[in-house]
């Protein structure tokens, strides 16, 4: 750095001589940036007709979709919790090449656009699938285009999400506390369940609300894999996409909906859970 | 209820290899320096750290050798760490039954035992408090409660003061030791603090880069160093030499006579650094072993001054305790010339 020396001290002199436009260097793009971000919900708000939302909300279109949305996503936050918790902790006490392999296999749906996700379960699950063509030969169930393929489709794309985060969470639990827990005669489950779930619960708490937050937001993945059926796989998402080409208010309640529970309940773990 | 363990542990720089033989109801402690490997056995015992040789018997049933290793949570072993490592979301209460409840004990069966174990310690009002509502002392207690709530046949104490402040150590080091005297099982306690050691065992056993250099009853040990680093944390000048007569031997500080030597051949030579007297010019009279010799260094250590002292021709060192009276009249600052001098009879000879 020292040969830069004599460069840099001559740009900081030419700068320090006009310190408004170095901070307006700064300033500008970091207002664009709140732009970018606020217009669109600004938009949102102002076109929305808050005098008729109660009757745009009771469009046939809308009450469905919430009703699906909300029970897929509380499905998919269950299964993250029920079979990603474990994973998360085994991986965070785990230091060989498998777990490094593992990590990477679980982040690959973090990088995936959704629809390839969609295209991949149809290729696992559908009706000529790796496992769909046995089930359905054996039980004459198929899964595509079910509520169940919903599920299926949000827990591909969260559970990577609520993993790393709850992993990261765990792995900051003291792994001496592991051994003085099996000194006192805890079994593995039990310091799982007694010791590390306590411990890292408030990183189980805000992973779940990433899960929550991408199952809800689910599109890709959901449409080419479940399809778009009224009341069956039409997720709030799917059918704000389709009311806005025939019932663009009803869209726009819609979204004001599910923008409203959003930021209910982020300012809930905001509070308590998240920093 | 015994400790039969031949301790071998791979630590990649160097092997541990440590024996231990401790009879029930005892308590020994391994000192050594930071480094020596003194954790290292704890783990092994505890079975946090595999073996990689020797074996680990308990009261006749082998927890580790060869061919069978028990998990932690098998063995029946209590663990008390410098760091409290209380669990932080369960109350004191909740930490002590959290052993008993894992070994199955009903819910208010442990609780029960729990606050048993509180009171036997003094401390049964802090049942309810979370760990951070504890002061350092109040938590090693606590600590101490929940390794012994499981009724183990083997406790182990790491270094169980040393994360303490100088005001709380006396106490919880007085709590442990009469906490240690009811206790039936064989305690090992890990220090390089020698106080823990001589207050709490009644077996030493020295540990240096991972062998054992010496290990005794405290009062052999304090009476008999066999090794430098010993005699350094019982604080003794030691050196090894051989007779040379009825009552001298030949050591690195050249002739040193004693008060008798009943032993021929290679000895250690022994002397307090308070049986060491200071003077300005070379003494005459009862002192029959004299050195000149050049201050290193002066430190004051509670009510008395320790003058480290590079003794002149050898390279020899020799520690000597003065009132902070002849630190003025000798002028003992480094670099400053004098001579020192022991009585033959304060001098011990023993065999090498």
């Amino acid at each position: 750095m020292s040969t830069a020396g004599p460069a840099s001290a001559r740009a900081t002199r030419r700068t320090a001589g006009r310190p408004a436009l170095s901070r307006a260097a700064l300033v500008v793009p970091a207002v664009a940036a709140v732009g970018l971000v606020v217009l669109p919900l600004l938009g949102l708000l102002l076109r929305t007709d808050w005098a008729d939302l109660g009757r745009h909300l009771s469009a046939p279109v809308v009450w469905p979709a919430i009703r699906l949305s909300l029970l897929t996503t509380v499905v998919t936050v269950l299964a993250c919790f029920v079979l990603g918790t474990p994973l998360a902790w085994l991986l965070a006490r785990a230091d060989g090449r498998l777990a490094t392999w593992l990590r990477a296999v679980m982040t690959v749906p973090v990088v995936l656009p959704p629809v390839v996700g969609g295209v991949a379960l149809l290729m696992a699950y559908g009706r000529r699938g790796l496992v769909g063509r046995p089930v359905l030969e054996a039980f004459g169930v198929s899964l595509p285009f079910t509520p169940s393929a919903v599920v299926l489709a949000q827990v591909f794309v969260s559970l990577p999400f609520y993993v790393l985060a709850v992993e990261g969470a765990m792995r900051a639990v003291d792994a001496r506390y592991d051994a003085v827990a099996a000194t006192l005669g805890a079994s593995p489950l039990r310091t799982f369940t007694r010791v590390a779930l306590p411990l890292a619960a408030p990183g189980v708490v805000s992973g779940a609300a990433l899960a929550w937050a991408r199952a809800l937001g689910e599109f890709g993945a959901t449409i080419t894999f479940a399809g778009n059926f009224a009341g069956r796989t039409q997720t709030a998402p799917l059918a704000v996409y389709v009311a806005l080409q025939s019932d663009p208010q009803a869209a726009l309640a819609l979204s004001i909906a599910m923008l409203a529970v959003s930021v209910l309940v982020l300012g809930l773990l905001r509070g308590r859970w998240m920093r | 209820m015994s400790l039969d363990a031949d301790v071998r542990v791979s630590r990649g720089a160097f092997d541990v290899h440590v024996p231990l033989l401790v009879e029930p109801g005892r308590v020994a402690a391994v000192l050594g320096p930071n480094g020596a490997g003194k954790t290292s056995v704890l783990h092994a015992l505890a079975g946090l750290l595999p073996l990689a040789g020797g074996h680990v018997r308990v009261d006749g049933h082998t927890w580790a050798d060869d061919r069978r290793r028990l998990g932690p949570a098998e063995r029946e072993v209590g663990l008390l760490a410098a760091d409290h490592l209380l669990f932080p979301h369960l109350t004191a209460l909740g930490n002590v039954a959290f052993g008993p409840r894992s070994r199955g004990e009903e819910r208010r069966a442990a609780a029960a035992r729990a606050h048993a174990e509180l009171e036997a310690l003094g401390i049964d009002d802090l049942a309810d408090r979370r760990p951070a509502a504890l002061s350092h002392g109040q938590a090693q207690r606590v600590a101490l409660a929940r390794a012994l709530a499981t009724d183990p046949r083997l406790l182990l104490l790491d270094e169980p003061l040393s994360a303490l402040d100088p005001a709380t150590r006396p106490q919880v080091r007085a709590t442990l030791a009469s906490r240690l005297g009811d206790y039936g099982g064989v305690t090992v306690v890990v220090t390089h603090d020698p106080l823990d050691a001589l207050t709490l065992a009644d077996h030493l056993v020295f540990v240096e880069d991972g062998r054992v250099v010496q290990e005794g009853t405290p009062t052999e040990v304090v009476a008999r160093p066999r090794d430098p680093y010993v005699a350094h944390v019982v604080g003794l000048n030691l050196y090894p030499g051989t007779t040379s007569g009825p009552d001298t031997l030949d050591t690195p500080l050249g002739a040193v006579v004693t008060g008798g030597v009943e032993h021929t051949g290679p000895t250690w030579a022994a002397f307090a650094p308070s049986a060491v007297a200071l003077y300005p010019e070379e003494p005459h009279g009862s002192t029959r072993n004299a050195w000149p010799a050049r201050v290193v260094g002066v430190e004051l250590v509670g009510q008395t001054v320790r003058v480290r002292l590079a003794v002149e021709g050898t390279d020899a060192a020799l520690l000597a305790e003065v009132t902070a009276g002849s630190v003025a009249t000798l002028g003992l600052r480094p670099g400053a010339a004098v001579w020192a001098g022991v009585k033959a009879t304060e001098v011990s000879a023993y065999p090498r």
